[in-house]
């Protein structure tokens, strides 16, 4: 899970500390690359592939979390 | 014989065919990462960089067409091969970016390269399964005994049709075009190919041909006869595609864990790396060069021969696979052996 | 007993709108309607609507396959679509069309830019889908609409083509006689500066230079976005290359020309057919004229008239038929088939 944390930390630019689970997408590097380097990094650590249309639906971190966590 | 029923598509076997040599060509001019700094921040173009892992790539002067790179291509690959262009059977021109609407740049590059009249040429309209595609076609033309020799052409100029002002697209795409001598004998291949048209919206121009005419207009930011991608959908079927592409050639060929090279289409190298490490294949396994040429759409895999193997596929004969895939969506995977080949690099038109 | 390729049905579809001979006529009045006629053996060519494509109109076709039950979509294998009017720059047509018709994803797609020859091309293709890989059912849906590349003040191109479709399923059969081939084809690119839209792709995009209208010296009107043919160089082409490639055909058949059956030969034109007919002397009833109210439609005037031809009688199960495809490239090919079947 950290190892997640700290992939999707940089995705976003931001410090892996910052990464709570109501961190709002919108204040990091949230766009269409960093939603290819999310399905990847999931897929990693969870071994799910998730939709890239759910992702851009997502608001906050912890949205990812629960598409990650709903397919596996 | 086809296997139906199979997941990822037919299952067809040719049993002769071989590849004979494989000219790429790359325009001379070469635009690193530095050409975007006019447009876009340093942290931009650094985060593009390493996400798509693009760090130069060749793109076309404005008179120079698709064509032009493959013309270059089947020049110095009939010279080198000693083939006389009369002895060449047919000519398949792969591409989404051809000279004319009509007619066929087949008929126009039968004419240019000197080939005989007898000579078969058409245009085939695919893009990044479309060297497989080609590689299965001219294999086929040659199983019924009637031709020898095939020339198939496959390349694209996609920086004319990206807008500048989509970042992701602008630094992703390379230009190039490359020929391939395919000649009857050899072991012929493998093939898988499938199609999914509900792929379609997510990597396209929207504009410039029948179904829209161009309107001249941006809409929403974007110019509507630009190419169009959505990254995530792609990675998304990608993902869904590519890994039981493979199993389904090791599956078909019977030889998993006897493959020399994977040749991936160079989508974006986050893609393929990760691709990769998801089928777990080795990292020597797998080439990559989309570093230094970009995504040059049908292109990539004869480009990538040329680039990374050179050398051992000169000398050797090694157990190729390759894989398609993109842009319908339409997918396509070869299992072959390729070597030792008379001649295999990458020239500049 | 092997699997041999063999056409197993066609359907045709052509738009609703129609061009006809008095609507010419009215804007070209040196050209009445019975010359019109009497040069082109056409009276009616249809005309695709603003909205509507090439690929519009080979899934009309494909649909009445389908309709009528001569093979289920998800019984085809491979979906060949050969068109000069694609939907989009990318990606494929084919790839539009396998969705729309509900074809499955293990269905391999691709497009084939050819014109006039591109049939018996497709014939080509679709035998060894069948005879060398094994699949069962091959769709060549063959469809273009011309009348979008034709300036309107263009009566040279305007009165000859029209815009439709055919879809045409290669079917696999148990049999030891070939059904389909052999072939012949034959390319020339010094022909295709003689019929070409010399703007709108990669060589030449369009621009306002290109939109620019001319006036020829037969008082026809159009600029490089536009349709060009030049008619007595295509018909000097013609006459030089296609009765030999007949008789090529033949002697690579290893039969003579008078033991052909039918005949059916793109249909360019009513005059270049009837020259045709003559010079190589088949038997007008042993030859297909299949244009009064169609029009030259490119790739699809074969089997149009193919399936015409067979649903009128003149044309038996088990004749031996010769494939004449000729014209934009240049490009042609040839070859021989037998149909064995009740309807088509």
């Amino acid at each position: 899970m950290q190892a997640f944390v700290e992939e999707m930390a940089e995705i976003l630019g931001v410090a892996p500390a910052d990464l709570v689970p109501d961190f709002k997408l919108a204040d990091g590097a949230w766009d269409s690359l960093a939603i290819v380097s999310t399905i990847a990094s999931v897929d990693e650590h969870f071994n799910v592939i998730v939709e890239a249309r759910a992702l851009g639906d997502c608001e906050t971190f912890a949205n990812i979390l629960a598409l990650a966590k709903q397919g596996a | 014989m086809a296997i139906a029923g199979k997941e990822f598509g037919n299952v067809l076997r040719l049993p002769q065919g071989r590849i004979a040599g494989v000219v790429a060509s790359v325009p001379k001019r070469v635009v690193g990462n530095d050409h975007f700094l006019q447009t876009y921040s340093a942290d931009e173009v650094g985060n593009i960089e390493k996400m798509v892992g693009v760090k130069e790539r060749r793109w076309v002067d404005l008179g120079q067409t698709t064509a032009d790179l493959c013309a270059a291509a089947a020049s110095r690959l009939l010279e080198q091969l000693q083939w006389a262009p009369e002895s060449i059977d047919a000519l398949i021109f792969v591409s989404q970016t051809p000279d004319y609407r009509l007619p066929a740049t087949a008929s126009v590059l039968q004419d240019r390269l000197g080939l005989g009249r007898h000579c078969a040429a058409f245009d085939v309209n695919l893009g990044c399964s479309g060297y497989v595609y080609g590689l299965w076609l001219a294999m086929q033309m040659l199983q019924g005994g009637g031709m020898s020799r095939v020339l198939l052409l496959v390349g694209d100029t996609i920086s004319k049709v990206v807008d500048p002002a989509d970042r992701a697209s602008a630094m992703l795409f390379g230009d190039a075009g490359s020929a391939t001598a395919v000649e009857a004998g050899g072991s012929g291949g493998t093939f898988v190919l499938g199609s999914d048209g509900a792929g379609a919206p997510n990597l396209i121009i929207e504009q410039g041909a029948f179904r829209q005419p161009a309107a001249g207009q941006r809409e929403g930011g974007r110019n509507p006869a630009c190419l169009r991608m959505d990254g995530g959908e792609i990675f998304n079927f990608t993902l869904k595609v590519v890994p039981g592409l493979v199993n389904a050639l090791h599956a078909a060929a019977g030889v998993a864990g006897s493959v020399d090279y994977y040749l991936f289409h160079q989508a974006n190298q986050f893609m393929l790396k990760h691709l990769a490490k998801k089928a777990k294949l080795k990292e020597d396994q797998v080439p990559i060069n989309i570093d230094r040429y970009g995504n040059t759409s049908s292109a990539t895999i004869p480009l990538l021969m040329s680039t990374e193997l050179s050398e051992i596929l000169t000398l050797e004969k090694k157990s190729v696979a390759m894989c398609g895939f993109g842009v319908g969506y339409s997918w396509a995977g070869a299992l072959l052996e390729v070597g030792p080949l008379k001649v295999l690099e990458r020239i500049e038109a | 007993m092997t699997l041999t390729a063999t056409i197993a049905a066609i359907d045709e579809y052509l738009p609703a709108a129609k061009l006809s001979n008095q609507e010419l006529s009215a804007q070209f009045p040196d050209w009445p309607p019975e010359k019109i006629l009497e040069k082109t053996g056409i009276e009616l060519r249809g005309v695709a609507g603003p909205d509507e494509c090439a690929s519009d109109l080979g899934f009309a076709a494909a649909r009445k396959l389908f309709e009528r039950g001569v093979v289920r979509p998800e019984e085809i294998d491979f979906l060949l679509f050969c068109s000069q009017a694609p939907d989009y720059i990318l990606p494929t047509t084919a790839c539009l069309l396998q969705e729309r018709l509900g074809l499955p994803t293990t269905c391999g797609a691709l497009d084939l830019n050819l014109g006039c020859s591109g049939f018996v091309y497709g014939l080509s293709l679709a035998k060894g889908l069948i005879e060398s890989n094994g699949l069962r059912n091959v769709l060549l849906i063959t469809a273009d609409t011309y009348s979008k590349f034709i300036h309107p003040l263009d009566k040279s191109v305007r009165t000859v083509f029209g815009d439709g479709a055919a879809a045409t399923l290669i079917r696999a059969v148990e049999s030891d006689q070939p059904a389909l081939g052999p072939f012949e084809f034959g390319s020339d690119g010094r022909g295709a500066q003689h019929l070409i839209v010399p703007a709108g792709g990669f060589r030449q995009p369009r621009s306002a230079a290109t939109a620019l209208e001319q006036g020829d010296s037969s008082g026809n009107v159009r600029s490089a976005d536009h349709l060009y043919m030049n008619g007595p160089e295509i018909m000097q082409f013609t006459l030089k290359n296609i009765p030999p490639l007949c008789q090529k055909l033949a002697a690579r058949a290893g039969i003579a020309l008078d033991q052909v059956d039918y005949f059916v030969f793109h249909q360019a034109s009513a005059y270049m057919l009837e020259t045709l007919r003559k010079k190589i002397r088949i038997a007008p009833e042993k030859f297909s004229v299949c244009l009064r109210d169609v029009g030259n439609t490119v790739s699809s005037t074969i089997p149009i008239s193919l399936k015409r031809d067979w649903s009128r009688g003149a044309i038996k199960s088990g004749n031996l038929i010769m494939l004449v495809g000729f014209g934009v490239g240049y490009s042609w090919a040839a070859t021989l088939c037998r149909i064995h079947s009740g309807e088509l």
